[in-house]
């Protein structure tokens, strides 16, 4: 295993960025059609109540106005859940009603004529009060009145999900423990913050259905999702996904679309309903704020006898995504533990819907274990890095849910991240050696995350002048894993450049299925679909070219886009000649290919509710972070960050170096400056002069360490990238905060005044 | 009321009718169909709408189209001529400094600003430019190595040395401070 | 129907304020334009000030600096007098939000936003500026410290609009600084912001000194704690540099802790009181040293036992 050991292609530039650069690349946001209206949509100003009434009939007959519709127009208000309300609102800001105009400023003016009357009712906004019974009930009346059972027994039904693991006798290793740290960690909601809002563009087609056009990560999940909301067959409804200017998991779903449709089809008219910054901040699906208690019994000697989490996480107004099992997985750590029980509850309130950030999951359970891992580390008077060394899973480990771990790196990636980081041989004197008003201290975290899964296809097909396309409707949110990844792929096996290869992207109903860009899964899964294909394309070639050429197949390899006999490389027929004849007598040169692989088996005895199982062909990493705290301000400055991280096989390392800056640097925001804040069930600061992003000026350049030990499954070994930079940057750097002020952080972010009244507090007592 | 306005833009000149309270942002997009300019808050907080304004950047979601009539208006679109990319987006290119590419316009105009201003920028002054240009996907690093690969390359090059379009340069836009001295020895002011 | 007027000179421009109640003068546009956009803010018109001649010129001469409506935070920001003469107000410019809010919004416009938090604010204050507001009834001229009334709110009266800021020449060697306390390095407004002007005699005497507060009460707030450094004695020349003399240090957390008595903070998003107030003697202690030190330029020669 060593950094980039040989370079998988050539480097050229993707053709999206050649148009990015020049603003020519197609966005949501610049789609604009004949006719097209806008709409605006009116949101509950309340934390949870009845609607009594909606009165639309003033805004109807306003200026401009061509529909406006409420959930009376969907076909089905319980299929509307979540997309416009009907009965009760669930949080200050669920979508009400909404009216297409000629202009935005039209359609504005309009929502204030819509009447709405509400019955207030009590509302709930810390998960552990949610968590209690008696709790005011933030779901639908009906599905709530059912008292939980098994594992929730006793609980509010705003428990939404519950996912336990149990491995080993967890009493008798706390009985059997010389040291028991116990801690309790809290992480805030932050939002992903792309800078172009969700859009959607809809238009109606009578008699043939909709079409549209949207900022997502999968126009697949976007036509399952309108198709059963309009009770469509997916016949009638057309996705095309322009670019997305950013996701980072906040576009995973449909949101706009349906409503978008719904004012189309009414007006009869093309329909561009955007997000304002602030419904974006309000109503997208930010990252699960989460309470970790974790306590752990340790032997003198290091060894981690047993460990204990009881994870909750504030999903807010609706159930969302599924954070909080895999973060049970997550929430041990790498290490091998003789006993483990993790309780995992995910828990309703009245505030916007937590949902798919970036790791989702991640960050909240890196946080707590890798902070808690220097807490146990500096109880027991070891290094923290070697205490992690000591104690990190090898080949043949298995997880707590007894998943037998291969091609494990986590060693690998904390000894380069921390030789890089150039960490102290004796980090506990350098710590008590800290003095002044400008302390630095180094800080370390690890950290391990699946590859995701799901179906992905690929054509790939010769065409006529011997170049090649590939199509796919995998959605390329700017990693390069579609536009930079699939071409390298199927360069690869049909030994062209990567230019001579075209990504040639559809829209649902031209395209391929892909189930969507999330879950660091696109280059793992698109990519071996499209080296499937291409080696069904290849295989094609080959047999046609030794029957023209009268050669057995075995003979023949690829060169200068053709086919030639390696015995007598003069022998050859070219990709061109191929296709003419090709299309022409034999059938078409157009390769098809899906990935499919098993699953990691598990033992299913250890896991309740829905925590993750198994972790499909993980990768590991870590990051090492230098920091400077200002001990009279609090303001931590980051000086350098460090991340090693394993991809498996770097198919494209300029990619994976921004996927891994630009993941560190978002969960760099999380750690220092980010946070939703809310107050009496309001949104505060839904805007970027608030929600504060880090700018050019608060972030070094991360020096991002490439690491290659090839996955088990993954095509040439590659493993999931995307989403591990958010990981451990958060532990990483309270770790580096502790050694330089010997004061633990027990919540992000990491805020100036955070950090000061807790270096305060640690002075006065 | 719609006002008859003249506005310069990459060099050519148009007239458009516009109403009081349309933006810039607004009348590049919609009005001439520049789409490259990008809206990311319409409150001046992100910088994907800048467009150098007589040579200075400026979020032109801040300003009213009726504002700069008469005013030369630099987008990402003038960047390219015949002759090819601008030094600073082969530079992004070269180093992978876009991905989603929203913020790469705005991005691209303030470096633009910066080294038509300061052709041999220090890493500090680069970021303190590009300050105001929101990036979520890159965490910047491969964004202030472009930039500075660009001046290095400009600086090579006889041709990029004449002067920029417009009346770039006629005052400096921004003028980076470095004043270590009046520091208190124990550390000095938060940010100063 | 929204108004838009463009004047040819302030006279024009105060006419139209008095003729159409309800118009408001646009400067930069940084704080109206969104807040108008956003639904925040009803105006009736906008008065432009781009059709008046020099509206946006800074004049810099031996009585001092005068600001006009048009000033831009850039503009001062780049203007080398400023920051010789007034370093405090050159700070406070650079500070503002970034680039491309700095070339659009005015010294001017900050004022008359009358945030608590406007970094300029509090640089004009320690500064001693002079609000000149002009209406059809005449010009009037308003000293800094009696312009804010309120958050949002000074004592312009309708039809009135701000001709220029006029801040007098320095009163001797100066020094200034402007000291933010931010989370992020750029794009962010003040937690607790510290002006502070010092002037010295050539044998390193305070002859004056003024510190001013950002981000700690309803307005912009000018403290009295320069008392505790007026008539002290700071630094002695000693050999074409500057000697440290003992006891500033003392001089200076008296001053601090003055100004921290002096503040009424509140919580609110970006702090908490407690916070806010803890933090302005650090912010006013190191706003006097940098001031100090650009007051007393050259390496300090710090005698053992002169604690700094």
């Amino acid at each position: 295993m060593a950094s980039t050991v040989e370079r998988f292609g050539p480097q050229w530039v993707r053709q999206d960025l050649i148009d990015k650069v020049q603003g020519k690349a197609l966005f949501t946001w610049d789609v604009k059609l004949p006719g097209m209206l806008h709409a605006r949509v009116l949101r509950a100003m309340v934390p949870h109540a009845l609607i009594k009434r909606i009165d639309v009939s003033k805004a109807a007959k306003a200026p401009g106005v061509e529909a406006v519709v409420t959930a009376d127009d969907l076909p089905d208000p319980v299929l509307g859940v979540g997309v416009l309300a009907s009965h009760k609102v669930r949080y200050a800001g669920d979508a009400v009603a909404a009216v297409a105009a000629r202009t935005a400023e039209q359609a504005a003016a309009a929502l204030a004529l819509i009447e709405v009357e509400y019955e207030p009712l009590p509302a709930v906004f810390d998960p552990e009060e949610a968590m209690a019974p008696g709790a005011p009930l933030v779901g639908d009346t009906a599905a709530a009145a059912a008292q939980p059972e098994g594992e929730t027994a006793g609980l509010s039904p705003n428990v939404a999900v519950f996912a336990g693991i149990e491995d080993g006798d967890i009493e008798s290793a706390f009985a059997e423990a010389d040291v028991i740290v116990e801690e309790t960690y809290r992480t805030q909601m932050v939002h992903q913050a792309y800078i172009e809002p969700r859009i959607a563009v809809a238009q109606w087609h009578p008699g043939r259905g909709y079409e549209i056009w949207t900022s997502t990560q999968s126009v697949h999940a976007v036509r399952a999702d309108v198709a059963i909301v309009l009770k469509e067959p997916q016949t009638r409804v057309i996705v095309h996904g322009p670019f997305p200017g950013g996701a980072f998991g906040g576009k995973t779903g449909s949101e706009l679309e349906p409503i978008v449709c719904l004012l189309a089809r009414k007006s009869g008219r093309p329909v561009r309903l955007a997000n304002t910054r602030e419904e974006e901040f309000l109503v997208g699906n930010p990252r699960h704020p989460s309470i970790t208690y974790i306590r752990s019994a340790l032997k003198k000697d290091g060894t981690i006898l047993g460990r204990h989490v009881r994870m909750i996480m504030d999903t807010g107004a609706y159930p969302g995504g599924s954070a909080i099992g895999v973060a049970a997985l997550l929430s041990t750590g790498p290490y091998r533990i003789g006993a483990v029980k993790v309780e995992g509850y995910s828990v309703l309130t009245n505030k916007s819907s937590c949902g798919s950030f970036r790791g989702p999951g991640g960050p909240q359970a890196d946080f707590a274990v890798e902070s808690h891992m220097d807490s146990c580390a500096r109880a027991l008077g070891m290094d923290p890095v070697a205490f992690r060394l000591k104690n990190a899973w090898v080949d043949g480990d298995r997880s707590p849910t007894g998943q037998v771990m291969q091609s494990v790196s986590v060693k690998e990636c904390l000894e380069a991240a921390a030789k890089a980081i150039g960490w102290p041989s004796d980090p506990n004197a350098a710590a008590a050696g800290s003095t002044g008003t400008r302390r630095r201290g180094v800080g370390v975290a690890v950290g391990w995350w699946f590859t995701g899964t799901g179906a992905s296809t690929v054509t790939v097909k010769l065409n006529d002048d011997g170049t090649v396309a590939v199509q796919t409707t995998g959605m390329e949110l700017g990693s390069g894993s579609v536009y930079a990844s699939l071409p390298a792929i199927v360069a690869k096996e049909l030994n062209l450049h990567p230019s001579q290869v075209v990504v040639a992207h559809g829209d649902t109903s031209t395209g391929p299925y892909d189930v969507g860009s999330w879950g660091s899964r696109i280059t793992y899964n698109l990519g071996g679909a499209a080296r499937a294909a291409a080696v069904d394309l290849a295989g094609m070639l080959k047999d046609e070219a030794a029957k023209r050429l009268g050669v057995s197949p075995d003979g023949l390899a690829f060169g200068d886009q053709s086919v030639y006999v390696q015995a007598d490389p003069q022998k050859r027929l070219g990709f061109r000649e191929l296709a003419r004849v090709m299309y022409r007598y034999s059938g078409p040169p157009v390769g098809r290919g899906s990935f499919v692989y098993p699953r990691p088996g598990y033992d299913r005895t250890r896991v309740r509710g829905d925590a993750s199982g198994a972790f499909n062909d993980p990768a590991y990493f870590a990051q090492a972070v230098e920091v400077e705290v200002d001990m009279e301000t609090g303001q931590v400055t980051l000086l350098r960050a460090v991340a090693a991280q394993d991809v498996g096989r770097a198919i494209n390392p300029q990619g994976i170096e921004g996927q891994i800056e630009g993941g560190m640097v978002q969960a760099i925001g999380q750690a220092l400056y980010e946070e939703m804040v809310w107050q009496g069930g309001k949104l505060v600061n839904p805007n970027f002069a608030d929600y504060k992003l880090p700018t050019a000026t608060d972030v070094p350049a991360v020096e991002s360490i490439i690491l290659e030990k090839p996955s088990t499954q993954g095509p040439y070994g590659v493993k999931g990238v995307g989403e591990p930079p958010t990981c451990p940057t958060l532990a990483a750097i309270a770790n580096a905060v502790y050694q330089a002020t010997g004061v633990r952080i027990y919540e992000t972010p990491l805020t100036p005044e955070r950090v000061f009244m807790a270096i305060r507090r640690q002075n006065s007592s | 009321m719609s006002i008859e306005i003249t506005l310069t833009v990459n060099r050519r000149e148009y007239k458009v009718d516009v109403e009081p309270t349309r933006t810039l942002l607004q009348v590049l997009r919609d009005d001439l169909a520049l789409t490259g300019t990008k809206e990311g808050c319409d409150a001046g907080d992100c910088g994907a709408c800048t467009v150098l304004w007589d040579g200075r950047p400026v979020s032109s979601c801040l300003v009213l189209a009726v504002e700069a009539d008469g005013g030369h208006i630099e987008t990402v679109e003038g960047l390219a001529d015949e002759q090819g990319l601008h030094v600073l987006q082969e530079a992004f290119l070269e180093h992978g400094a876009a991905q989603c590419g929203f913020c790469t316009p705005g991005m691209l105009m303030s470096a633009k600003a910066l080294l038509d201003n300061n052709p041999h920028p220090s890493e500090g002054e680069i970021r303190t430019a590009l300050a105001g240009n929101l990036c979520r996907c890159t965490g910047y690093g491969k964004i202030v190595a472009a930039v500075k690969h660009a001046a290095e390359a400009m600086a090579a090059s006889t041709i990029t040395a004449l002067a920029p379009v417009a009346t770039a340069g006629d005052t400096p836009s921004e003028r980076v401070v470095v004043d270590h001295r009046g520091e208190a020895p124990e550390g000095d002011g938060a940010h100063g | 129907m929204l108004e838009y007027h463009r004047p040819a000179s302030v006279e024009e421009a105060v006419g139209v304020l008095a003729g159409r109640p309800g118009s408001v003068v646009l400067a930069g546009g940084t704080d109206l334009v969104p807040a108008y956009r956003a639904g925040r803010q009803s105006v009736r018109g906008y008065v432009s000030l781009r059709g008046i001649p020099g509206v946006g010129e800074l004049s810099v001469g031996a009585d001092g600096l005068v600001i006009r409506p048009l000033s831009t935070h850039a503009a001062v920001a780049s203007h080398p007098e400023v920051w010789a003469r007034w370093p405090a107000l050159a700070w406070a410019c650079q500070s503002v939000g970034s680039v491309q809010v700095r070339n659009l919004g005015t010294v001017v416009g900050n004022i008359c936003h009358a945030s608590p938090a406007a970094d300029t604010a509090s640089a004009l204050l320690t500064l001693g500026a002079v609000v000149e507001a002009r209406s059809l009834q005449g010009t009037r001229d308003i000293p800094i410290a009696e312009f804010f009334l309120g958050s949002g709110r000074t004592v312009l009266q309708p039809g009135e609009m701000v001709s220029a800021i006029r801040v007098p020449p320095p009163a001797g060697l100066g020094g200034g600084a402007y000291v933010k306390i931010s989370p992020r390095r750029a794009m962010d407004i003040a937690v607790v912001g510290a002006a502070v002007s010092l002037w010295l005699d050539e044998n390193g005497r305070c002859l004056d000194c003024r510190v001013a507060l950002a981000s700690v009460a309803p307005v912009p707030l000018l403290t009295g704690a320069g008392a505790a450094v007026v008539g002290q004695q700071l630094a002695l020349p000693h050999d074409g540099t500057w000697e440290l003399v003992s006891g500033v240090h003392d001089i200076f957390a008296q001053a601090a802790q003055l100004a921290t008595e002096a503040a009424s903070p509140i919580s609110d998003v970006r702090a908490s009181a407690d916070y806010r107030r803890a933090m302005i003697p650090v912010a006013v202690r190191r706003a006097l040293w940098q001031a100090l030190g650009r007051a007393t330029p050259g390496e300090w020669v710090i005698r053992e036992g002169v604690q700094a």
